[in-house]
């Protein structure tokens, strides 16, 4: 392994054949490279990070200390291109007036 | 073969997962300190992540098909990313990539010889030693067999 590489090598910590049954549930995709599910496991792994970013960050500026999902729903809501995500978030005010409440819950549980 | 077992047409798409393990894993990584990751945020996280391959695949497949091409390529990627809006990741992944085909071009020729944590330079050093005992060994049998005075035999 060399050692003189300034810059870290990515690894993919995603297993890449489980990405590329993910990919080929698409019934139009016949045929994916080794290199296309590579380059889709490491792009999967930086779009996490862009989500988990915008999220905790909403959950920052509520003042409270755990990621639920109205954080997520609310990055969903405030990211162009977050957009796609928007039928898997559930959204309804009554499920988010009981993810408050839950969250209450999960804080007392995780203690201080 | 289990003929009963329903495996055609299915619209099913949340059947594949990323493992929980390393979606929470890499969760983690990223969290400052003060906040934590509800166990259900984690996993609807994973589904977004799941959403987000669809997303990828589709595009790079339409990409693809639109070159006539039978097998989508790391290229069609780029493109689908760029296409989606996540041009931003373009560079790392572009650049992971590059390193991942080195690396493993490196590992395909390492594997072929043993792999001794030595500088090529060593290697060439050490093996023009081993030809040169075996040269001198040769010639001084040759000596035994034929008398003294007796030439190396040319063998390579």
């Amino acid at each position: 392994m060399s050692s003189d590489a300034a810059v870290p090598t990515v690894k993919a910590a995603f297993p890449q054949a489980r990405v590329k049954s993910i990919m080929r549930e698409d019934k139009d995709v016949a045929s994916v490279g080794h290199d296309a599910v590579f380059a889709t496991t490491l792009a999967t792994e930086m779009f996490l990070e862009y989500l988990v970013e915008r999220s905790f960050a909403n959950t920052r500026a509520e003042g409270r200390r755990v990621v639920g999902y109205r954080d997520i729903a609310k990055a969903v809501t405030e990211n162009m291109d977050l957009a796609f995500l928007e039928d898997v978030i559930p959204q309804t005010i009554p499920v988010k007036q009981a993810m408050e409440i839950r969250e209450k819950i999960l804080k007392q549980q995780e203690g201080p | 073969m289990d003929d009963d077992y329903e495996t055609g047409g299915g619209a099913a798409e949340e059947d594949l997962s990323l493992p929980k393990a390393t979606v929470a894993k890499l969760i983690n990584e990223m969290m400052p300190p003060d906040i934590v990751c509800a166990k259900e945020t984690r996993d609807l996280i994973a589904e977004c992540c799941v959403e987000f391959i669809h997303l990828i695949s589709s595009q790079a497949n339409e990409q693809c098909e639109k070159e006539a091409r039978k097998t989508i390529a790391g290229e069609h990627v780029i493109k689908a990313l760029e296409e989606l809006g996540f041009e931003s990741y373009i560079p790392e992944v572009q650049e992971a990539y590059d390193d991942h085909l080195k690396t493993t071009k490196e590992r395909i020729k390492g594997s072929q010889k043993k792999d001794t944590g030595l500088t090529p330079e060593e290697l060439e050093e050490m093996q023009a030693a081993l030809f040169a005992k075996a040269r001198a060994r040769m010639h001084s049998k040759d000596l035994t067999a034929e008398g003294a005075g007796g030439e190396p035999s040319a063998s390579g």
